[in-house]
């Protein structure tokens, strides 16, 4: 195994689709330089999801443009990519590569692969805090979380935790970092500052994704074996008097993660092949959508919902309001895209 | 029948099964068109209980209750399923495995589906599991490429076979 902190220079992007999709994407970015009488932006406007291909060994970079066919390039990472976490600021993903046991860094202005770094022995969830410049890796395989600095993903800590911890997700303020231990079947919230376990609580069976309530007050968590989710409140977490769980939504099977937009919460049921849509004031099911097949990865621009068919090998946009089916964009294979894969702009 | 060459080969090296998998699900996909009317087609799919019709390599079935079969191989060892949606509107069955027995997968699930093609029809065979080793670093016979290579043997020949079924032939 490489040891961790050897850095591997990879090929620029490979580009997998038809000319006439690269010419497109090529001329978008020209027209966004152009532009800008200043000269020198390097970063493509407007809003993008990265999904990792887990069978491509890629990800696929999708221009969203709800209204017209969106623009697809597929870019090399490691092998069997997973988690995905993109950071507006730098306009750079993070992808963990499960088999690869590495994290690669990609450029979303120029489309490329920056670097790939050994990680652990089986990264898959992935968040970035832009506040502490930090990207955190739950680690499978050796039952820990890695605690990296987000320019170069250098070692800041490796933090253990129990058995096969998946999803990750990082308070807005970079205070707390929430870990889904699947096997042992807890939430658990860590201090980023001093990178102590606070609080473990029990949710569902198998927890597997979650996602903080875009007001911050309440953590979603997929619990995959009991079909249902977790809502937990945040301050009643950390509370020993609290009743950390609000409710136990039952939603389709399987349940991968969850995302948010328009007052609503949408879970990916994976082996339900359909999105339960939740009202997040009421707690109430609004909706079941039948999609795609194995719906896994979703997240959101804000006003469509963006959900990754593993089977199909496509992404589905869902308009939050009216919940109907807006576009379909081709991926690699596999495709999962766990985690915040979409740039909103 | 290299599906069952396969499975006895797995047999031998597969100690038991376990709830946990990795991370890296694995797929296989078939396809057979067979000129048949669909409703024939998915008749033969949606009988829980008559796999050996049609499946060269499921000597019997046994049900316990209406829900859950046991395979007998015929070249060894059992697998146990359970249906989980058998839907006439989209003429799909939905099912998992409870037990894989000799198969070296991990938390397998699959879709069979009828759609009318032509004057005959399009059977779709989609499958989604893990391999059968849970850990980093598996032995070839439990590896990704073992584990999609016996499922797509157990497609192919399946399909190859419903469609003679099918068609009378």
């Amino acid at each position: 195994m490489r040891p961790v902190g050897s850095v591997q220079q990879l090929p620029s992007a490979r580009w997998l689709l038809r000319p006439a999709a690269v010419v497109a994407f090529t001329l978008c970015i020209c027209a966004v330089n152009a532009s800008n009488a200043v000269g020198a932006p390097t970063a493509v406007a407007g809003p993008l999801a990265v999904v990792s291909n887990q069978g491509g060994d890629s990800v696929s970079i999708v221009r969203l443009a709800p209204e017209k066919t969106p623009e697809v390039r597929e870019v090399a990472v490691g092998r069997a990519p997973a988690g995905v976490a993109v950071d507006a600021r730098s306009r750079r993903a993070f992808v963990s590569n499960a088999e690869g046991r590495s994290v690669s860094v990609v450029n979303l202005a120029t489309g490329s692969t920056v670097f790939e770094r050994a990680v652990g022995a089986g990264p898959v969830g992935i968040a970035h805090d832009p506040v502490r410049q930090r990207v955190y890796v739950a680690d499978w395989y050796r039952n820990s979380l890695w605690v990296l600095q987000d320019s170069a993903l250098a070692v800041v800590a490796e933090v253990p935790l129990g058995k096969a911890p998946a999803g990750v997700e990082v308070s807005a303020d970079g205070t707390r970092i929430y870990v889904a231990e699947r096997c042992v079947v807890v939430v658990s919230v860590i201090d980023s500052a001093s990178l102590q376990m606070l609080h473990r609580n029990a949710v569902g069976s198998h927890p597997f994704g979650l996602r903080l309530a875009p007001d911050g007050g309440s953590l979603w968590v997929t619990n995959v074996l009991s079909h249902d989710v977790s809502v937990i409140d945040v301050t009643g977490l950390e509370s020993a008097a609290g009743r950390a769980v609000l409710a136990t939504l039952p939603v389709g099977h399987r349940p991968y993660c969850v995302a948010f937009a328009a007052g609503r919460a949408f879970v990916s049921n994976q082996y339900g092949d359909s999105v339960s849509v939740i009202d997040v004031a009421t707690l109430k099911t609004v909706a079941t959508l039948p999609l795609v097949a194995y719906p896994e990865g979703i997240d959101s621009d804000g006003k469509t919902v963006w959900v990754v068919s593993w089977m199909d090998e496509q992404m589905v946009g869902i308009d939050a309001a009216t919940l109907a089916r807006t576009v379909t964009v081709p991926l690699g294979r596999n495709p999962r895209g766990f985690g915040r894969f979409v740039l909103a702009e | 029948m290299s599906f069952i060459r396969l499975i006895a080969v797995a047999a031998l090296a597969l100690p038991g099964l376990a709830v946990a998998h990795g991370p890296t699900r694995q797929k296989a996909v078939e396809a057979v068109e067979i000129a048949a009317p669909p409703a024939a087609v998915w008749a033969l799919i949606k009988d829980w209980g008559g796999m050996a019709k049609w499946h060269p390599a499921v000597g019997e079935v046994a049900l316990n209750g209406t829900t859950e079969r046991i395979l007998k191989l015929k070249g060894g060892g059992n697998v146990v399923e359970e249906l989980e949606v058998v839907d006439d509107g989209s003429m799909t069955l939905r099912y998992r495995m409870k037990d894989s027995g000799p198969v070296p997968v991990n938390n397998y699930s699959a879709a069979i589906s009828v759609v009318a093609q032509g004057s005959g029809s399009l059977v779709q065979w989609k499958g989604a599991f893990y391999r059968a080793y849970l850990n980093n670093d598996p032995p070839p016979e439990q590896s990704d490429e073992a584990a999609v290579k016996a499922i797509t043997g157990i497609y192919k020949s399946g399909l190859e076979n419903l469609k003679k079924v099918a068609e009378g032939k």
